[in-house]
Order: structure tokens, then C-alpha cells, then sequence
């Protein structure tokens, strides 16, 4: 068993470094891999500023978001105990959008770095929603997932609301409402990066109580565990990882649904494997929407939000479609 | 559903009769008012003039091109929807299950929005089967996804609400990339009456009219629907073919509502619990009650949102929708212990 599990950690680690140099070789213009070697050891050369300004962050960036909104999708599964929960179901990307497009449409001319707090101020807001929605979370988890579906269509409508009201700039606030990588800089990587070093960690950590938590309450309460205060922290260390990925990349859906589905199939349920492996399956699924999205209708680009569904979405529909097979044959 | 307390009043005749005439006597004002009130001011004397086809002046006209075809199509969508809404929750015994959570709306939506890019000059009547084949797509990949069984009712709203997040996704993209003839889709997305004219209300007609005659006559049929199954196989119902039939209808009620109007969402979810929590589970007075509750509650909703952000027109989804996730999240309360 853990053969298997390093070699499915060792295989994704090497997709993601197969599928971060091939997204800084290839895109509208093609870098040569001596170039791409060039820079990382930063000596001057004439790709020089594609490698290090534009590539490479926007790599960084969606390694990072990728790793966030899995792990945020693992915590969720896990408490909710509900395969298809995700940080899109709970309304946590809509409260985010929500915000966002507030801030882009009525603050037009407020500083570039509003649009992320905004929208992290959006996705506490949707969680704070659930929080009074779902009396203190006490609730069962599907109610905690309806309710959030419900709190995500509330803020679906008012974020169209806004789109309605002000049709003339809405081309930035649908690529943002979608999802994309494009024109990430440094700067989004430093300001990611430190929450995800913290962040990360902390949900590794708190594998054996999701470990607990994803069997009933009485498992969790006979075990010792207060069930309400670590379902509220660990939802709100979720909340916290996607939205600080989603207020860096925008409302890119499906990564948090799937990759913690792949992992689980890999891995199995302890969260001590399962929680690393997610999260490199992650950063590939980002790397890929983002790098098919670049490539597919070359030089525009396709945002990778919308990538991630399509990718995403069909194999979603095998798998679901498996697991009911596997169930009505263990019923029969 | 059905409280025992109040059954025996529910079903006295006089309550119905009572209960019918308010609400026809609601949508006659409903209709009024909203002919009525708009962005340009009309006095009683001229909507007179206007409704009898005596005068032909500028105000007349505008009523009688304008306002009047509006509010019959919300009317019209607005019992479409209410309609499948009931039998979709009939269908797939979930109380949650609506159009909009089957994916139906978004599958129509991204039909129809696909095929105004691939195909630039799209008729109205082509746009309606690309929506009826959306609709049909959408429906059948939730339905493989969640599965028919009772009990997966939360399952069911999870599946959904992926698939619509998936063709949404995909609805977008298809707009991010041709923004040049998408431009006034966006209105349409969210669901909207406001642009209706005579021709849309004479191309919805058809349907509506099909739709009510096909579900007067299979109301007995759908009755089986409410008892257990194997009660109904004894008494000798092809349960199947009047699930496919069932299927076919709120197909062509909401697909049809869907392609004029957008996807106007959650009146399909709300009435049918407003008219069941009026009258009970009895379908012979719960179909009729719900598509004339429908009709009001889109009327009165059409009415309200033109006076959202006065003097723009804001689309009726939003409305319906602000309405409905309000009503959702009071249904998942209520029935979500019972789902755990």
C-alpha cells in the first residue's frame, strides 16, 4: 500500500514539473528549453522577460491556487461527508464572485489590489451566511450543503444583477466570473503563497480529525471530539484556503471538486495521504486547464476556469457514474 | 406535506371556489397593473382606449405592442413553469427537484447560446429546438448522475447544481469568445420578458395550449405517480410510459418557456409547494391552483422588477431567483433532517 501511494505522489509530482515547463516552453510564442534554463539561472537572455515576467508567475499562481482549492475541496467532502461538495457548491466561488463584480463595477477606479480582498471579504461572507443559515453549523451536513447551494444562487443572481446593470465593461468581470490566469504577475505569487505555507500545513495536521469526521457524529462525540467546534474550524480553514485562491485567480470551479475525487481514488480515505496527493493533482489540473486554455485557439485564449469544466466535467460524470454502479452491485 | 388538521377544510368546495376567484381576480389586477405602471406613465382613460382597440394613437400602440403581449407571456411562461415544476417533483418524488435543479434551464440556456454562435441568423422556431434538445441533454445528465431513487433527493441537488455549474462554465465561455453577437444574450441568460412582442406570444401558444390539454388528460395517469409503486403496478399502470410522458412534458412546458424567455429561475421550485400547502396533495385541484398561482406570482414578479433600478428594466430571474434561494434554503431546513 505504500508503494502504491509514493508512486502515485512521485507521478504527480513529476506531471506538474513536466506540465510547468512545458506551459512556460509553449504559448503564443515558444521558448526554447535553453532559454528557459537561461533564466532560471537568471542570466540575461532575449526570452528573458516571457520566462521570468509572464510565465513563470502565472505558473506559480496556478500551482498555488490549484494546491488551495483542492485541499479546501478535500476538508469540505470529508466534513460534509458528501462526494459531490465542493467550495463552488457551498457558494463559497459565488459569494467571492458576488463581491468581485461589486467592486468592478462600482469602483471602477479603485486600486487593482481591492478585487482580491473583495473577493476574499465575499467568500467569508457566503460562509458566514451558512454559518447563520445553518444554526451555527449544527445542522446535518446535507442541509449544510443545500443551504449553501441556495446561498450560492442568491449570490449568483446578484452578481448577474450587476452584469445587467452595467453592460458595457462586462468583458473583464465574465473572464474574471470564469476563472483565468491571465496577466498574473509576482506579485500574486508573494501575496499567495505565505497562506498557502500556513494554511497547508494546518490541513495536513488535522488529518486524523477529518479522518473522525468523515464517519457520522457518534463516532466523532464517542471518540472525544466536539464535533461543532472542529467541523466550524476546519470548514472555516477550508473557506479560508479557497478563498484566498479564488480571490487570486478568480471563480474557477470543478479543480475543487475533482482533484480530491482523483486523489480519493488513488489514495483512499486517510487524509494523511490523501491530503498531499490532492494537492499536486491540483496544481495538474490547474496547469492543464490553464495550458490547453492557452494553446487551444492560440494567440487568444480560452479562460482556464472554463477549461477545468471541460476537462473536468466528463470525467466527473465517469466517476459518478461508477461509483452508483459499484453501489447497486454491492446492494444486489 | 399535507397537514391532517386543515385536510377537511382544503377540500371543502366553497374554500376551492373562494381560493380560485382570489387568484383569478389577483391575476386580472396583476395584468392591469402591469399594463398600467411602466417607464412611460399611462392614465386609466388611454389603457381603456388602448385594451378595446378603439384609438390608434402613440400610447395605444405602445401598450398594445408593448406591455400587453408582455404581460400574457409572463403569464403564459409563469403557469409553464409552475407546471413542470409540480410534475418534475411528481416525477422524480424530490421535493427539491425543480427544472432549474435537473439542469434543464441551463441545458436549454447553453443550447440556445451555442446555437446563435455556430449559426448567425437563427429562427425563432429553430432557437426553440435547440433549447428542447439542451433541455432534454441537461435533464438526462443529471437524472445518470443522481439516479431516480427516493432517497437521493440531496444527491440530486448536488448533481444538478454541478451540471449547471458545468454548462454555465461552458454558456460563458461561448460568450468570452464571440462577444460580438452575444452582446444581448446576457439579458436573455437571466431570465427576462421585458423584450416580448406579439410573435413570441403567438410562438409560445402552441406549446402552452399542447402542454395544459396533454397534462388534463394524463392527470388521472399522473396520479399513480403519487402512490407507492407497487400499489400503482397492481392497479395496472405503465408506470414507465407515463414517467417518459411526464419527462416529455415538463420538457416542453420548460423548454419551450426557457428558449423565449431565458431561464427564469425557481418559480418552478415555489409554487408547487405554495399551492400543495394551500390545497394538499389532491392533483385534481393541486395542477390547475399551481399554473394559475404561476401565472400571478410571474406577473406580479414581471411587474415589480421593472421597478428594481427605475427607470432600466431589470430582468424577472432575478427576482424569482433572490425569491427562490430564500424559499430553498427554508425547504432544505425543513427537510433536510429527514435527508440525513
Amino acid at each position: 500500500m505504500m508503494n502504491k501511494n509514493a508512486i502515485s505522489l512521485l507521478a504527480a509530482f513529476l506531471l506538474m514539473i513536466i506540465l510547468s515547463v512545458v506551459s512556460i516552453r509553449v504559448g503564443a510564442v515558444s521558448v526554447p528549453f535553453k532559454e528557459i534554463w537561461l533564466t532560471l539561472q537568471t542570466q540575461p537572455n532575449k526570452s528573458f522577460f516571457i520566462v521570468h515576467e509572464l510565465r513563470m508567475p502565472r505558473v506559480a499562481v496556478a500551482i498555488l491556487a490549484g494546491i488551495g482549492l483542492s485541499v479546501g475541496g478535500v476538508i469540505l467532502q470529508s466534513v460534509l461527508r458528501n462526494p459531490l461538495a465542493s467550495p463552488d457548491v457551498i457558494g463559497l466561488t459565488k459569494g467571492a464572485g458576488f463581491l468581485a463584480a461589486a467592486v468592478l463595477f462600482l469602483f471602477p477606479a479603485s486600486p487593482s489590489y481591492w478585487l482580491p480582498l473583495a473577493a476574499l471579504a465575499g467568500a467569508f461572507l457566503a460562509f458566514a451566511l451558512l454559518l447563520l443559515l445553518t444554526r451555527r453549523l449544527t445542522l446535518p451536513p446535507a442541509t449544510l450543503a443545500l443551504v449553501g447551494i441556495a446561498i450560492g444562487a442568491a449570490f449568483g443572481a446578484g452578481t448577474q444583477y450587476l452584469i445587467v446593470k452595467h453592460p458595457r465593461d462586462i468583458s473583464l468581470a465574465l473572464l474574471w466570473l470564469a476563472g483565468s490566469l491571465w496577466g498574473r504577475n509576482w506579485h500574486d505569487v508573494w501575496t499567495l503563497l505565505p497562506w498557502i505555507v500556513i494554511l497547508l500545513p494546518a490541513a495536513w495536521l488535522s488529518f486524523s480529525k477529518l479522518n473522525v469526521l468523515q464517519f457520522n457524529d457518534m463516532t466523532g462525540a464517542s471518540l472525544g471530539l466536539n464535533i461543532f467546534r472542529e467541523r466550524f474550524l476546519l470548514i472555516l480553514l477550508a473557506v479560508a484556503l479557497a478563498g484566498i485562491c479564488v480571490s487570486a485567480v478568480g471563480a474557477i470551479g470543478f479543480v475543487g471538486l475533482l482533484a480530491p475525487h482523483i486523489a480519493r481514488s488513488l489514495a483512499g480515505p486517510r487524509h494523511q495521504r490523501l491530503i498531499p496527493l490532492a494537492a499536486l493533482i491540483g496544481a495538474d489540473l490547474m496547469l492543464l486547464g490553464d495550458f490547453l486554455g492557452r494553446i487551444i485557439i492560440a494567440p487568444r485564449e480560452v479562460p482556464a476556469g472554463i477549461m477545468t469544466a471541460v476537462i473536468g466535467a466528463p470525467y466527473f460524470v465517469y466517476l459518478l457514474r461508477r461509483e452508483r454502479r459499484m453501489r447497486s452491485t454491492k446492494q444486489a | 406535506m399535507i397537514s391532517s388538521s386543515h385536510k377537511g377544510k382544503q377540500n371543502r368546495p366553497r374554500f376551492l371556489l373562494f381560493l380560485f376567484s382570489v387568484l383569478v381576480a389577483l391575476l386580472a389586477i396583476g395584468i392591469l397593473c402591469s399594463l398600467k405602471w411602466g417607464q412611460a406613465p399611462v392614465s386609466w382613460g388611454a389603457l381603456w382606449d388602448a385594451v378595446s382597440y378603439r384609438t390608434h394613437d402613440k400610447t395605444s400602440l405602445y401598450i398594445q405592442t408593448l406591455r400587453l403581449p408582455r404581460a400574457l407571456l409572463a403569464c403564459m411562461v409563469g403557469v409553464q413553469l409552475a407546471l413542470a415544476g409540480l410534475l418534475t417533483q411528481l416525477l422524480v418524488k424530490n421535493p427539491l427537484a425543480s427544472p432549474h435543479i435537473l439542469g434543464i434551464n441551463a441545458g436549454a440556456a447553453f443550447a440556445v447560446v451555442f446555437g446563435l454562435v455556430a449559426f448567425a441568423d437563427l429562427s425563432m422556431m429553430s432557437t426553440v429546438a435547440f433549447a428542447f434538445f439542451g433541455a432534454a441533454g441537461g435533464a438526462a445528465l443529471v437524472l445518470s448522475l443522481a439516479g431516480t431513487s427516493r432517497n437521493s433527493y440531496v444527491r440530486m441537488a448536488l448533481a444538478g447544481i454541478t451540471i449547471h455549474f458545468l454548462l454555465s462554465a461552458l454558456t460563458e465561455g461561448l460568450i468570452i469568445l464571440n462577444q460580438e453577437t452575444t452582446d444581448s444574450m446576457i439579458f436573455w441568460l437571466v431570465g427576462s420578458v421585458s423584450q416580448a412582442a406579439w410573435k413570441d406570444v403567438q410562438l409560445l401558444l402552441p406549446f402552452f395550449a399542447a402542454g395544459l390539454i396533454l397534462a388534463f388528460f394524463m392527470l388521472p395517469s399522473f396520479k399513480l405517480l403519487q402512490v407507492d409503486e407497487e400499489i400503482s403496478i397492481g392497479i395496472g399502470g405503465r408506470l414507465s410510459v407515463i414517467r417518459i410522458v411526464g419527462m416529455l412534458l415538463v420538457l416542453l412546458l420548460a423548454g419551450s418557456a426557457v428558449a423565449l424567455c431565458g431561464p427564469i429561475g425557481f418559480v418552478c421550485l415555489i409554487v408547487p409547494h405554495i399551492a400543495r400547502s394551500l390545497v394538499g396533495g389532491r392533483l385534481t385541484v393541486l395542477l390547475p391552483l399551481t399554473g394559475l398561482l404561476g401565472g400571478v406570482l410571474l406577473v406580479y414578479a414581471d411587474f415589480v422588477s421593472r421597478f428594481i433600478a427605475f427607470p432600466y428594466e431589470s430582468p424577472v430571474g432575478l427576482l424569482t431567483s433572490a425569491i427562490g434561494a430564500a424559499f430553498f434554503i427554508y425547504l432544505a431546513r425543513r427537510n433536510g433532517g429527514a435527508a440525513a
